[in-house]
């Protein structure tokens, strides 16, 4: 009797909470997040120019949409991205399914692949400036390396990891080789390909930002950089967050397309 | 079906290795001759380290022989011999109705043809109405009716079945057994049984063949000369008993033989 006096809004509120709790209480951490940033900004605990606010940051991003002064340069880091992501997978993929297929290939390229996996990408992006220069093209070559030694290596991890027994059913029913790369090797490295890509879209976008920063005349991370320069912290901070949520919305969505290929992986089958 | 071919005649069958950490050459298997008529079951029935799996694996052809030979009664069509794995080692990322047309794929059957003809042996199997789920949403047993589905599908001369119920609980393995000698009458097969144990060797088969471990050889090769179709309930009747008293004896006495002789065993 007592609940059903409640106010609707409260009512409202049980019923989000109860239909998914993860996303409820993810809200009000944001949510909670940002007032508490706001209050302790207006009430002088720190300098609102070197933190900026939320509101602050809300404004400018207004201003510089309704200007069309911030598209170009996520539309540019976006396209760097994207053209470096998805040629690097083109070729990585293949690359890695070849080097766990085939033992001298493996051979031939492990030891370099490692070390190149090893190395800090940031630290090739001056060289890679100095050689295709600031524009675009630099970036492209910056994510594309970020994304290509990730993939290979859990590429090439993930056909050496498949369990004997499956490889021993092809074998036999008197299947071939190439029966066995299709329908064993292919579907059984498939989730450590999609750890790669996850983990290759992370240091790529890494890469974006750091080649940006570096030298650019285009981008959200020339964006942040450029005001930066200006102490404009509301548009630097603008720049954060839309990164930020580019690469959290990115890495859940192959988060979630990699949590539906668990049940393939070969370490639950030995 | 007995029509006096043999589907297996294994001579002198001869497994050696290298053991990687002595050095020593090991002998897994000592001259094993093995005769399986068409039509009969047949059990290997040993302890661990017998050798009785690796024999399989040799007349699958999934390992080589030192020496020896092995001959399998070729049908005009399909293969000669045909594995059930001790795990189910179906394909996660297969349907039960892929995994079962699988071993026909690999014979070179378009997929289309393969899953056709392999739907009746689900039935077969008891696992009408499942064609359509994966390995993980089956219990052991359901995993285990779909690994010899797949086994029977491709309509081979003779079935290695490699211990499929050693990892069951002791119920559903009494249930399997009854069912395999349900599908072994309805599909008139071959089959080779490898376990280790000695109730369910004599529950299934005509002949019981014994192994001995160390090096993996043959002590005895038993006639069971129980009615058929059996029940479950023939487990436990005396003759059911003398059998699997006398199987044990054997064994025993083997592994008396080997405690008392340690350097010979190793």
């Amino acid at each position: 009797m007592i609940a059903a006096r409640e106010a609707p809004a409260v009512q409202l509120l049980g019923r989000l909470r109860s239909r998914n709790e993860r996303v409820f209480y993810g809200v009000i951490g944001f949510v909670g997040l940002t007032l508490a940033w706001e209050i302790a900004a207006n009430s002088g605990l720190f300098r609102k120019s070197l933190l900026s606010t939320p509101s602050a940051i809300w404004k400018a991003g207004v201003t510089d949409i309704g200007a069309g002064t911030l598209w170009p340069h996520v539309a540019t880091s976006l396209e760097e991205f994207a053209i470096g992501f998805i040629v690097s997978l083109a070729i990585a993929i293949p690359l890695g399914l070849a080097i766990g297929w085939f033992r001298r290939i493996d051979y031939l390229l492990n030891g370099l692949l490692a070390a190149l996996n090893a190395t800090p990408n940031v630290a090739l992006i001056p060289l890679i400036i100095l050689v295709a220069g600031i524009g675009f093209e630099s970036k492209v070559i910056v994510v594309f390396l970020s994304t290509f030694f990730a993939v290979v290596v859990t590429t090439f991890t993930g056909v050496q990891s498949i369990a004997r027994r499956h490889l021993e059913i092809t074998r036999s029913f008197g299947g071939s080789r190439w029966l066995a790369f299709r329908t064993v090797a292919l579907p059984s490295t498939t989730p450590y390909i999609l750890s790669g890509v996850r983990i290759g879209a992370g240091r790529a976008l890494v890469g974006v930002v750091s080649a940006e920063f570096i030298s650019a005349n285009q981008g959200l991370g020339f964006y942040i950089g450029f005001f930066g320069t200006f102490l404009d912290t509301a548009r630097v901070m603008l720049g954060i967050v839309l990164f930020g949520i580019f690469g959290v919305v990115l890495g859940e969505l192959l988060r979630v397309i990699e949590h539906r290929f668990d049940v393939w992986r070969p370490e639950l089958h030995r | 079906m007995r029509s006096g071919h043999l589907a297996l005649s294994a001579r002198g069958v001869q497994m050696q290795y290298r053991d990687r950490g002595t050095g020593k050459t090991l002998l897994a298997i000592e001259n094993v001759d093995l005769d399986v008529p068409d039509g009969a079951f047949v059990s290997l029935l040993g302890p661990s380290g017998c050798g009785k799996s690796t024999f399989l694996k040799i007349v699958n052809g999934l390992l080589p022989a030192t020496s020896g030979e092995i001959k399998l009664h070729r049908v005009a069509k399909g293969r000669e011999d045909a594995m059930v794995f001790q795990d189910a080692a179906l394909f996660p990322w297969y349907s039960v109705l892929d995994n079962v047309a699988y071993g026909l794929v690999c014979a070179g059957v378009t997929r289309g043809e393969a899953r056709r003809r392999a739907a009746p042996f689900i039935e077969l199997v008891g696992l009408k109405g499942f064609d359509d789920k994966y390995p993980y949403q089956l219990s052991g047993g359901m995993q285990q009716r779909a690994n010899l589905a797949r086994a029977l599908a491709v309509d081979s001369a003779i079935l290695l079945m490699d211990e499929p119920f050693a990892a069951l609980d002791a119920q559903t393995r009494e249930l399997m057994q009854a069912e395999l000698l349900r599908i072994w009458n309805a599909a008139k097969k071959t089959v080779l049984f490898v376990t280790h144990q000695i109730d369910e060797a004599v529950y299934l088969s005509d002949r019981v063949v014994v192994m001995a471990a160390r090096p993996g050889k043959v002590i005895a090769d038993i006639e069971i000369d129980l009615p058929r179709p059996r029940p479950l309930s023939v487990k436990r009747t005396p003759e059911f008993a003398v059998y699997e008293e006398r199987i044990w004896r054997l064994i025993a006495g083997e592994y008396e033989q080997a405690r008392a002789a340690p350097d010979a065993a190793s």
